[in-house]
């Protein structure tokens, strides 16, 4: 019985770990990764491009939980902006987290890595879909921190708005959906790189029922929960009072018809005391990836625009 | 293994009927459940004798029929013990193949199955607790193309750490006719470290359901 124990600990302890497997290391176990610690010692997979003396651009990915892989061609602002791509804390190549260090932090987290990189000037946001929100948020709680804002369809900014997108619907029978369910009863998600990879077998599946190919590194799932649970709980608002701000926000969309399209972000677009919407058109919520030339000019005429 | 020995004597030595089918038999079942995914589910079972149950079950998700390759096939041993006047207690080991494709990898995950039930004895039907444990200790995996886009480094093989899932269900059951019977069962399951699953995991489903109709042959 005993022998057949240590066999079984034996065979066991020659089956690989998910880190590294099927899921990547992250800044913490990979020291080629490019990373900065935050003020809690928090590590974030993080690139900056640039002259030191440019203006700074803070590159605000989506998600929740997603990470800056598609949002990579931004670094083309380089040489007028210095460009900061970053995974939000959690996310993508970033330190790996629970959600309850996560969610609390999220904005504090944006006004941290401004000050750090732009400690005199202040800087410009670009958030693209839920970085749209946290762009926001971060605007909201220091207003005097931010000069320009650049939207690329920006998820709702009150919970009105959220719940008229209809991004959370679903069908039952969604292919993502009966795919994860069928696969937990093979594995649980009560560890990260677990969670990481059924978030990420339900992401691509659903990526793929719309026609498009994966472009992330790691989806982190406790970095989702963390917004949804802080920034994003119920009733939540992160525009209210910048209807009086003066700083330009321009807000891109791929055009219409599509639940966060132009129509949606006209209507986002009236919260601010100075915004302007524009189009990239017929490319939908996925413009980064199906129009990142377009979607590039877009952004620098959004932050140079008089 | 001596006491398990004197535990297994000991058990044959006090039998009870698995459920409330009396004497050898075998069964056939085919049904829905709840579990994770909703599912169908074939089942045979042999009962040699009363206190001793052998059983297999095969289930698929209903929504993904499409593609057959998504299966699940389970082999499980019952045990039955009397505890007091017309009640008993059942003990179940079993090991199972849950295989799935989807569009970010191919899983052969191979879990174990321990579960208990105590319950009353009723002459037509039978209603009783159960408690259980699904433990996977190691899968095989294979991304497809699409998930090494995403992650070109990852590699197929045999991972270790698959987790698992405690169960808590009540489970009934009612003839009804000489050869053919109902059977179900209802609860909820947490993760093995206990955790309800919640946003944005709560895709998974934290209940479970299962239904069941069964023909009878007695031997």
């Amino acid at each position: 019985m005993d022998c057949r124990l240590i066999a079984l600990a034996v065979g066991l302890s020659g089956c690989q770990q998910l880190e590294g497997g099927m899921v990547p290391l992250t800044v913490v176990d990979d020291p080629s990764l490019p990373r900065m610690a935050l003020d809690d010692g928090t590590l974030v997979h993080l690139r900056v491009v640039g002259p030191d003396d440019a203006p700074v651009v803070m590159v605000l990915h989506g998600g929740p939980g997603a990470d800056h892989r598609e949002l990579e061609f931004l670094a083309d602002l380089a040489p007028d902006f210095r460009v900061v791509l970053w995974d939000q804390r959690g996310a993508g190549l970033s330190e790996r987290l629970d959600a309850d260090v996560v969610g609390p932090a999220l904005v504090d987290d944006v006004l941290h890595v401004a000050d750090h990189f732009s400690p005199h000037q202040p800087v410009h946001l670009l958030g693209y879909s839920w970085g749209g929100i946290l762009a926001t948020a971060a605007a909201q709680a220091a207003p005097e921190r931010v000069d320009r804002m650049v939207l690329i369809e920006p998820g709702g900014l009150n919970q009105e708005m959220f719940d008229r997108s209809g991004v959370t619907s679903f069908s039952l029978a969604a292919d993502w959906l009966n795919e994860a369910q069928w696969t937990y009863g093979g594995l649980s998600p009560d560890d990260h790189a677990r969670m990481d990879l059924m978030f990420g077998v339900a992401f691509v599946a659903d990526e793929q029922d719309r026609g498009v190919d994966p472009l992330f590194w790691r989806y982190g799932v406790a970095s989702f929960q963390g917004a949804m649970e802080s920034v994003l709980s119920e009733g939540y608002d992160v525009v209210s009072g910048l209807s009086t701000a003066d700083h330009p926000v321009r807000i891109i969309t791929g055009g219409s018809p599509h639940p966060l399209g132009t129509d949606f972000q006209e209507q986002q677009a009236r919260f601010f005391g100075n915004a302007s919407v524009v189009e990239v058109p017929g490319e939908g919520h996925g413009l980064v990836r199906t129009a990142p030339g377009a979607t590039l000019a877009a952004v620098r005429a959004g932050l140079t625009d008089e | 293994m001596n006491s398990l020995a004197i535990l297994l004597w000991s058990a044959t030595a006090h039998a009870a009927p698995v459920d409330w089918t009396d004497g050898p038999h075998h069964f056939v079942e085919a049904g829905a459940q709840v579990e994770h995914a909703t599912n169908l589910v074939v089942s045979s079972g042999w009962q040699p004798a009363e206190h001793t149950r052998f059983s297999a079950s095969w289930s698929t998700p209903v929504f993904l029929l499409e593609r057959p390759v998504n299966h699940a096939l389970h082999l499980s041993a019952d045990r039955a013990w009397p505890v007091a006047d017309r009640w008993q207690t059942t003990g179940r080991v079993g090991a199972g193949v849950h295989h799935s494709s989807t569009t970010a990898m191919v899983s052969t995950a191979l879990p174990l199955h321990l579960s208990g039930t105590i319950g009353p004895r009723l002459d037509r039907g039978l209603v009783r607790l159960r408690a259980g444990l699904s433990w996977t200790p190691t899968a095989h995996l294979k991304p497809t193309d699409v998930w090494l886009q995403a992650v070109p480094d990852a590699v197929a093989g045999w991972y270790r750490g698959m987790g698992g899932w405690w169960d808590v269900a009540l489970e009934g059951g009612r003839r009804l006719g000489e050869n053919w019977a109902l059977v179900g069962s209802a609860g909820m399951h947490l993760t093995m470290r206990g955790r309800v699953p919640m946003p944005p995991d709560d895709f998974v489903v934290p209940w479970t359901a299962d239904l069941r109709l069964r023909r009878v042959w007695t031997d």
